[in-house]
Parts: structure tokens; sequence; C-alpha cells
């Protein structure tokens, strides 16, 4: 088959004046017409594509294969064409494939318009155009304008105004075969008007197209068109374009190209041979394109005016006027004309509903959004509304709380307090004590003294100057005394006030060798002031290198007093273990099994540090103890005989106050040493 | 007569010194200190019999006036020197247990020597 092309396409070159304008095309034209891509059976199994046909997902395959089926018509008749036609609108009817349904309807209406029913067939076609338009696929719609457009062939305006619309949906829908159908169909147009350029441009749009896209179909239809533009090799156009594929297999295409050549031959003035291929449209299009069929006997007509065939004419010419009429009465034209202004009215109608439609979207779209709006100042009112609860909320508690710390603090304060005052009774005999003795001294001296003026004045009398200056150096020397223990008893006085102070919060030089003895004869002597058999040995070791340092003397003072005052229970609960272990009689104290309940403190300068040790040689701390002997109200001693806070409080001094240590260690039945780094 | 007095206050040698200015001019009384339980046993034990009479205080670090007095009366017998506890602390509880302990007598500070002075008397006589 193909050979067969090729031989007449070399024929055709040979014969070859067509080669000066438009040569180029030509030979690309048949190029593509002649490619493997393009090359279709001449004998289609079409039940085999139409069972193809629905399993096709995209519209377009469907589409494709819909013209597959029914273009190639060579040898399907009029009847098998329509029988295909129905069967697929059918099928896509019931597979609601609307986009199909609209393209079917599209070519069902176009054929019905064309074989004398142009009301039935418009009304198809313009509700193919509806359904398309509802589907909103552009090649469907396309395809609805492009049958549209050719169903007024004497109503330019519309025709165009239908084929430019198809065009633009035909492109818009990558629909290249019918932009190609459109394209060549305004070319025509353009040329009814004799505006060639326009036309030409057209023309070669579609021709580049065609070859781009391998549009087979439109190459017969190309060349016809373009043979307009060559005109004295017009008939060599005819030829080729007769011998494309196509053209063979399709009989809308060879009556076109039949009707091509009759008009040829017809401006020739050769009767003959255009009545031979007049009768030859005639008979192509006997059922299919009743317009071509009138064309034709138009043509014969012509030929039988030259040849006068009375009988001939007068059938030809009844047959004729009954074609014409049947196509283009004046009802017919008028329910045409009134079906496109109705079709205008409802393209009117259509732009106003969608205007509307779009009205509407743009209402409803900023109905939507103040809706939004609306919801979502709800929305941030909600969460104001929340947030400023949950404000209000953590606000109580935060009150609450705040209410419940200001209660601890007090609470705490109170406790410090009264572990203050706890440890200012364990003082007070102490100081009792303290202060008789420098009392002791004051009384006796400033007695003495006076004693000694009474004798001194007896010596002036006597005139003994000696005696009077040796009783007068003893008084000199008692009042040093007294001076000193008067200011013994100042110092213990403002020490016991500054203790049951508040801390001053404020560091200052102190001799922490001194405070550190003060607060040891005082806590012992508080003791010994509560249990009057308790004793214990002390022993001292101060570093006198270390001077003064910078600490808060009332804090420290509380530490040191607290850790003594537990060194001193500890001893003396060992001791009296050690009492109701030994025999009581006929022991004396120096052979019983001897404890000596002693409590130990020392300074010492470490580098920039100073450690202040006190020691005990008591039971030491339980193991089960040792970790919460820091923690506040822990206590071992009796109920109500400790707060449990003095060691707590001097964990804070010591680390939180003087961003020191205090670290112990003990071992049971041995002793306990507390070590303060500072 | 030899009185050993005893407390940890250093400063109580001058004033004993001085009350007992004439005392001890006229030679009748003879005064000895230690400042510490121990130091008073020392002494006790290297000079025995010497002193007559003890004045000592309670509250002492270390060797406490009261173990002090107790081993007096037990250790130093025939005969056992008098011993006169002086004490801060004024109250019942420290002179029932200082009187249960042999003392011979208990006076509270500050020390009016005026009393000491009758009571001494009335040891010697």
């Amino acid at each position: 088959m193909k050979l067969f092309f090729s031989a007449c396409f070399l024929l055709l070159t040979i014969c070859g004046k067509a080669q000066s304008f438009p040569k180029k095309y030509v030979d690309s034209l048949t190029a593509v017409a002649l490619s493997k891509k393009t090359s279709h059976p001449l004998i289609l199994n079409r039940d085999s594509v139409l069972q193809l046909l629905w399993q096709a997902p995209l519209p377009a395959d469907r589409i494709a294969m819909f013209y597959d089926i029914v273009a190639y018509s060579e040898e399907l008749t009029p009847e098998q064409s329509l029988y295909y036609h129905q069967l697929i609108l059918d099928g896509a009817q019931k597979r609601a494939d609307k986009v199909l349904e609209a393209s079917v309807m599209a070519e069902l209406g176009f054929i019905t318009s064309r074989n004398g029913n142009t009301p039935g067939g418009l009304k198809m076609l313009y509700k193919s155009l509806e359904l398309a338009e509802a589907t909103g696929n552009a090649q469907a719609i396309g395809i609805a304008y492009n049958n549209l457009g050719n169903c007024y062939p004497n109503n330019l305006q519309i025709s165009r105004d239908y084929m430019t619309k198809a065009l633009e949906n035909a492109r818009k829908g990558n629909d290249y075969l019918f932009t190609s159908f459109d394209l060549g169909n305004l070319a025509r147009m353009f040329m009814e008007e004799q505006k060639r350029d326009s036309a030409l441009a057209y023309f070669l749009e579609n021709y580049r197209l065609a070859v781009e896209k391998n549009l087979e179909a439109t190459i017969p239809n190309i060349l016809l068109n373009l043979s307009v533009f060559d005109k004295k090799n017009s008939l060599q156009y005819y030829q080729q374009a007769s011998l494309m594929p196509f053209a063979i297999r399709n009989s809308v295409m060879k009556s076109r190209i039949a009707s091509r050549k009759a008009t040829y031959y017809l401006e020739l003035n050769r009767m003959d041979s255009a009545f031979y291929f007049a009768s030859e449209v005639y008979n192509l299009s006997a059922t299919t394109n009743l317009t071509q069929q009138m064309n034709a006997l138009a043509l014969m007509l012509r030929y039988y005016r030259a040849v006068p065939n009375t009988d001939s004419t007068l059938s030809y010419l009844e047959r004729y006027y009954k074609l014409k009429d049947s196509l283009y009465g004046d009802k017919v034209v008028e329910q045409a004309q009134s079906m496109a202004y109705n079709d205008m009215q409802r393209q009117k109608e259509l732009i106003a509903q969608k205007t509307a439609y779009q009205n509407r979207i743009i209402l409803y779209s900023l109905s939507a959004a103040a809706l939004f709006l609306m919801g979502l100042a709800i929305i941030f009112w909600r969460n104001k509304r929340k947030e400023q609860q949950a404000k209000k909320i953590v606000q109580e508690q935060k009150d609450e709380l705040e209410q419940i710390l200001d209660k601890l603090k007090t609470t705490q304060s109170q406790l410090i307090q009264s572990e203050k005052m706890a440890s200012l009774g364990e003082l007070t005999a102490g100081i009792a004590h303290e202060i008789q003795n420098p009392l002791n001294f004051v009384n006796n001296f400033s007695e003495v003294n006076k004693e000694l003026i009474g004798e001194m004045k007896a010596e002036i009398e006597k005139g003994n100057l000696e005696e009077v200056k040796a009783i007068a150096s003893d008084i000199e020397s008692n009042e040093d005394k007294i001076n000193h223990h008067g200011k013994r008893a100042d110092a213990i006085v403002k020490g016991m006030l500054q203790h049951s102070r508040s801390s001053s919060g404020v560091k200052e030089p102190t001799d922490i060798n001194a405070l550190c003895d003060e607060y040891l004869r005082l806590s012992y002597h508080g003791l010994r002031a509560k249990d009057k058999s308790f004793n214990a040995s002390m022993n001292t070791d101060y570093d006198n290198s270390i001077g003064t340092i910078n600490i808060i003397p009332q804090d420290i003072g509380r530490v040191i007093l607290n850790l003594l005052t537990n060194a001193f229970y500890a001893v003396d609960e060992r001791r009296r273990d050690a009492l109701n272990a030994s025999p009581p009689l006929n022991e004396s104290p120096m052979n019983a099994p001897h404890y000596e309940p002693t409590v130990s403190i020392s300074t010492k300068k470490i580098g920039d540090k100073i450690e202040i040790r006190v020691s005990d040689n008591g039971n030491g701390i339980p193991q089960s103890a040792i970790d919460k002997i820091f923690q506040p109200f822990f206590t071992t001693k009796p109920t109500g005989q400790g707060t449990g806070l003095g060691l707590s409080m001097s964990y804070d001094i010591i680390t939180k106050g003087h961003n020191g240590e205090l670290k112990v260690t003990t071992k049971e039945g041995e002793g306990t040493t507390f070590t303060i780094t500072i | 007569m030899k009185i050993l007095v005893v407390d940890d206050e250093t400063d109580v040698q001058p004033l004993f010194e001085q009350r007992f200015r004439k005392e001890i001019k006229t030679g009748e009384i003879e005064l000895e200190f230690a400042f510490s339980g121990e130091e008073a046993i020392t002494f006790m034990n290297q000079h025995e019999h010497e002193a007559v009479l003890i004045l000592s205080d309670i509250n002492m670090p270390g060797i406490s006036g009261l173990v002090l007095l107790k081993h007096i009366k037990e250790k130093f017998e025939k005969p056992p020197p008098i011993v006169m506890m002086i004490t801060a602390y004024g109250d019942d509880e420290n002179y029932k247990e200082a009187m249960s302990l042999g003392a011979d007598d208990f006076l509270t500070k500050p020390v009016d020597f005026a009393i000491l002075k009758e009571k001494l008397k009335t040891f010697t006589q």
C-alpha cells in the first residue's frame, strides 16, 4: 500500500509545475501523510476500538477513538455511520460520559443539519454545546462550536463567530485536529471575503500545525486550501489531495476534492470533466451531505445548460430545487436564524447567568470571608476571653500562693525566731554565769579600792608617802580590772542582744577566734545552768594568724553556738549512757571506766579560706540520720527539746550567706566533727 | 592558815590578795591559787595537808568544782580539808549537790568578802 502512495507521489513530483510556490509545503505535507506515525489501517476493527474506547481513562483519548470509528467512513454506509454515532452516544449517556456525549451529539447535529433537518440538527448542536459547557471541557466545547460554525454556511458573521470560539476552545483543549479544522474554516471564510492575506496566514499556520503534529486527516483539506494561492497548478493540488490516504478512506473528503475538480473543469469550460466530477460528488454525498449534493446538482445543471438535454435538465432541476428548498427554504432559513438568535440570547443569558453566578460566587465568597472573619473574631474573642479567664484563674492562684507564701514566710520567721529563742534560752543561764563573774570583780575591786582609799588617807595622815604610793598603784591596777570586767560584762550583754536580734546581714571584720571562744563559754555554761551534773572538757586550738575575717558575726555566731550546743548535747548523752552502764556503788568516778566528755573547737587558715572545726567524742550520728541532719525540722532530740531548725539554718547561713561549706564526718561510738569552710 | 583558791578566772588572784591584804601581811592567811580542777589536784598531791581550806569555783572547764570536791573528800581523809564552794549559780540544786558531796559551805558570786572572812574565822577557831 505504501509503495503505491510513494509511486503516486513520485509521479506527481515528476509532473512538477507545482514546485514553484508551495513545493516545500506540499512535500512536507505529503511526507507527513505517508509517514509511519500517521498511517492508519484502511480497514478498522471498529468493535474492538469501541471496546478500547470505554476503557480509555482520558476524555481526549475517548474522543480520538470516536473519530477513528466514525471518520474513516470509506466502507461505512451513512446508516452504519449513524449506527456507530448512536451506539457511542448511548454508551456515553449510559456511562454519564458528558464530554463524549457532547462531542458525539455535535457530530450528529452536524450530520442531521447537513442532511436537511437543519432545525433538528441545530437543536442537537445547541444541546451539545450546553452539555460541553456544563463539563467545562474545552475540547468538547470546541467541537460543538466547530460544528455550529459549519451549519451556517450562508451567514458568515455567525459562522465566523462560532468558528472563532471553536478555535479558542480547541487551542485551550490542546485539540490539534480541531485547531487545524478551525484554522482551515476561518481561512476559508477570509477567502470568501477576499481577504487573501489573512486567509493565507491562517492556511500557513494550519499547515505548520499539521506538519508539527502529524495531522494526517487535515492534509487533503490543506492542500485544497493552498491550491487557491497557486491557481495555475490547482489541479495538481487536487490530484495530490485525492491521493492522500485520508482522502482515499473518507468519502466526505473524496466528494469535497471531486467538487473542487468539477469547479476547476467548469471554469476551464471542460464540461464533460466537470459533469463527471459533479456526478461523483452527487453520488458520494447522496446520504452524507445534502449541501454538497445540491452544489453538485448545481454544477450538473450548468452542464445541462451547456449541453441541452431537457429531460435530464428538468429532472436535475427538480431535485436541485427540492434539495435547496429543504436546505435553504425561507422557513428553514428563518428557523435557523431564529435558532441562532435564540442561541445568542442563550449565550447572553449564559453570560448573564455566568455574571450572576460570578456575582453570587463573589457574594458567597464575600459572605464566606465575612463569616470566616466573624468566626475568626469569635475565636479570637473566645480565646481572649479564655485567656482572660485563664489569666484570672492564674492570678487568683498566684494571689493564693502568694498568701500561702506570706504565711509560710511568717511561719518560717516565727520558727527561726523560736529557734533563736530556744538557743537564747540555752544561753541565758550561761550569760547569767558569764555576767556574774565580771560583776564579782567589779563589785569586789571597787570595794577594795574604797578600802584602799581609806587606808591611803590614813597613810597620808601619817605622812608615809611610800605606803601611799604603793596603795595608789594598787588602786590604779584595780581600776583597770574594774574597767576590764565592766567591758566584759558589756560585751556579753551586747552579744546576747545581738544573738536575739535579727541578722544585720552586713559582713564586718570579725575576730573569729574571739567569736568562737565567746560562744564556747556561752554554750557550755548554758548547758551547765540547765543541767548541773553536766560537765565536759573543752579543747581549743585557735590559729592566731587569722586575724579578722569578713563575716556576718551574728549569723556565724549562731552557727558556732548551734554546733557547740549539739556537741555538748552529744557528749552529755554519751556520759549518761556510760553512767547508767557502770556500777554505781563503791566506784569512784576516777576509777570508773573512764569517759572524758570532750568538745573541741579549732580554727585554721588554709590558703584564703578559714576552717572552723567543732568536734565531740559523743556517740556519733547514726548513718540513717546523716542524710537528714541538714533538713529543716529534723531532730533526734526528744519532742519539745529541739526545733530541728538549728542545722538547717546553719547550713543556709554557711552555704548561702557566706558561700562556704558545712560538712560533717561522724563515726558511731567515736564522735562527730563539723567543719565549716568559709 | 593556807587557803587554796580554785577558779578558772585568773583575776581572782589579785582580788583575793588585795582583799586579804591585811591578813597576808600579818601572816594570818597564806593564799595559793589553782586555775583549774586539775591544777588543784596536782597541788593537793604535791602539798598534802598543807591547805586546810579550799575555796573552789564550781563552773570550770575540765574537772568541775563538784568533781574536785568529791575527789578531795574521798581522797584526802584524815583530816579532810575544809572545802567551800563558790559559784555564780546560787540556786538550790547546786547548793544541795555541793552539800551532799561534803562541801563545808556554799557561797555565791559576787563574793561578799566580809561574809567570807566571818566564815573563815568560824572554821579556824
